[in-house]
């Protein structure tokens, strides 16, 4: 029989455990950004991976600072979801090729996006009911970030959707 | 490399899509139980019952593309639960149980709107009419049920607030 341990008690290690989770969401996002912006041709899009890749850097600044604060360190917790997420993507770079793999890989990184508009969407939320007004600002900004790069990628998504139909 | 149109791309996404709604059905009784909050419990429900909806609405869409809908398993949804079902297990019982679940269910919310809007302009790109109307239903259903997940939240917390 598999032990239940109920290590979160409260709110606020419910918030110190999702903001871990994040870190490391994060963390693996960085490298798997590198990994996708090689494996595409269409240079806006490659141009949109490498900028988040970017802003990725600093959202994980921002979620270290957070943790420092609160949990008085910024350790990980590995994020077995996004794990997941990035291996369907690698997935489709072995599946598709040229135009196709840049749709493909479009929707991979949707999936991406919109897992951390929901984690920071759930993680800001408790921010505001811990009444931690900073990090509820802080994670507000990525939220809006994260939610810009997948507006962008659905602007590029509709002009490569265009010409993946015309492939023979 | 096997996928090289649009129509593959379309069909393996969707089968994709296919195996994540099998593994959320059987997923949801489980936050169903779990539930201390009969709103939360309420709204769960709803959503199996939905879920069940979005399954037969692929099906006919696996119906029109004359392909069948079984034969892969998506990994996203799997990681993605597992995590869930760990947060669940970690949290006590009660209301940090059940702002868990849903933070948790949203994740899985997202990453359906996230797979629906792409198959649905995929359909849209390739004249399938018909198909893309049966998704945009399925992808309305699933912002609905995130932004109720969302409200849900909010209110067990003013409760917690006024328990304390």
């Amino acid at each position: 029989m598999k032990l239940l341990i109920e290590k979160i008690q409260n709110l606020r290690t419910l918030y110190i455990d999702q903001a871990r989770l994040l870190l490391s969401a994060e963390q693996q996002i960085v490298d798997g950004l590198e990994k996708m912006a090689d494996a595409v041709t269409d240079e806006q899009l490659q141009q949109a991976f490498r900028s988040h890749r970017q802003e990725s850097k600093v959202h994980i600044t921002r979620i270290e600072r957070i943790l420092n604060h609160t949990a008085g360190d910024a350790d990980e917790k590995k994020c077995k979801a996004v794990s997941s997420l990035i291996g369907e993507g690698n997935e489709l770079i072995q599946e598709c090729d040229g135009t196709l793999r840049d749709v493909a890989l479009i929707a991979a990184a949707q999936r991406i996006e919109h897992y951390e508009m929901a984690a920071y969407g759930a993680l800001r939320n408790f921010a505001q009911m811990l009444g931690l007004k900073g990090d509820a600002e802080a994670l507000d900004q990525t939220l809006h970030e994260e939610g810009d790069a997948d507006d962008l990628l659905t602007g590029i998504s509709d002009r490569l959707n265009h010409a993946a139909m015309l492939l023979p | 490399m096997s996928v090289d149109n649009l129509e593959k791309l379309l069909i393996e996404e969707l089968k994709d899509l296919y195996s994540a709604e099998t593994q959320i059905t059987k997923a949801l009784p489980k936050l169903v139980k779990a539930s201390s909050s009969t709103e939360l419990r309420n709204a769960f429900e709803h959503h199996l019952k939905e879920t069940e909806g979005h399954v037969r609405r692929l099906d006919q869409i696996f119906e029109i593309l004359g392909q069948s809908p079984k034969g892969k398993t998506c990994d996203g949804m799997k990681g993605v639960l597992s995590e869930g079902a760990e947060s669940m297990h970690e949290a006590q019982k009660g209301n940090v149980r059940d702002e868990a679940m849903i933070s948790a269910a949203q994740r899985v919310e997202h990453y359906e709107m996230a797979g629906y809007g792409s198959v649905r302009s995929y359909a849209e790109r390739l004249g399938q009419t018909t198909i893309a109307q049966l998704l945009q239903e399925t992808l309305d259903e699933e912002k609905a049920a995130d932004k109720k997940l969302t409200e849900v939240a909010r209110k067990l917390n003013t409760h917690a607030r006024h328990a304390a």
